[in-house]
């Protein structure tokens, strides 16, 4: 591995630590949001969730934390599907799954 | 018909994660001098003034995506006509070709491998001397 290529790993690595230390403070200010959803009532914030979803599937995916990328990726599908509508109980239980273990693998991947 | 060295990069893009690891990749391995901007509008100001030998577009930003970016340098008598590369994550190949006729010269797909983007680029790069008047 060249000079360049050991430095740009070295950096991704710190941009890496640098996003998820961001992800992690808006993920506890995003994702209770679901936690409180009621099944039947519109979903409030349910665009800034996918949107914070989406971010993270593409930069985690760009910054090699793929595990990451494709949990989050789960979660974007979920709330794209379900569109601008109120979630049946099974489908907040599914956001809510998927929302979960999203949270855990920030918190792995900063430990 | 041999284009000159591709020495000098616009990169245009809303995530700064994503903006910073291109920057990098792009200075450390391809040796290019690279410029950031994190919206549409803040580009254009800057290729009025300084344009670079190439500007890789992030396609999808709020306000004025890449496409409208795009549109807005190709109307602006004031911007010579730089190379243009999307950067996307919506990559299928209808959505390349339907990039291409707005006029890229390119794309590179998101997620990208910063160890291999420049790369990729200078593919690209090479490209263009292919295309006549390119």
């Amino acid at each position: 591995m060249s000079p360049a290529d050991e430095l740009l790993k070295q950096r991704r690595a710190e941009l890496a630590r640098r996003f998820l230390e961001r992800s992690h403070q808006e993920a506890l200010a995003l994702l209770p949001r679901l936690a409180e959803a009621r099944p039947g009532v519109t979903l409030a914030g349910a665009a800034d969730i996918k949107m914070f979803a989406h971010k993270i599937r593409g930069t985690g995916a760009t910054l090699g934390m793929d595990s990451l990328s494709d949990l989050a990726g789960e979660l974007e599908a979920l709330l794209t599907k379900l569109g601008g509508i109120s979630p049946a109980a099974q489908d907040l239980a599914a956001l809510n799954h998927a929302a979960r273990r999203l949270f855990e693998d920030i918190e792995r991947l900063l430990a | 018909m041999e284009r000159s060295r591709l020495r000098s990069v616009l990169y245009v893009e809303d995530e700064p994660d994503i903006r910073d690891i291109l920057q990098l990749a792009l200075s450390l391995k391809g040796e290019l001098t690279v410029h950031t901007r994190e919206s549409g509008g803040a580009a254009l100001e800057l290729l009025r003034h300084s344009p670079p030998d190439l500007v890789l577009l992030d396609a999808m930003m709020p306000e004025m995506d890449g496409p409208a970016t795009l549109a807005h340098m190709r109307a602006d008598p004031k911007i010579p006509k730089v190379p243009v590369v999307f950067v996307t994550a919506k990559a299928m190949p209808e959505d390349i070709t339907r990039l291409i006729a707005l006029g890229a010269c390119g794309v590179i797909p998101k997620p990208f491998d910063p160890m291999r983007v420049t790369e990729e680029l200078y593919a690209i790069w090479e490209g263009i001397a292919d295309v006549p008047g390119g």
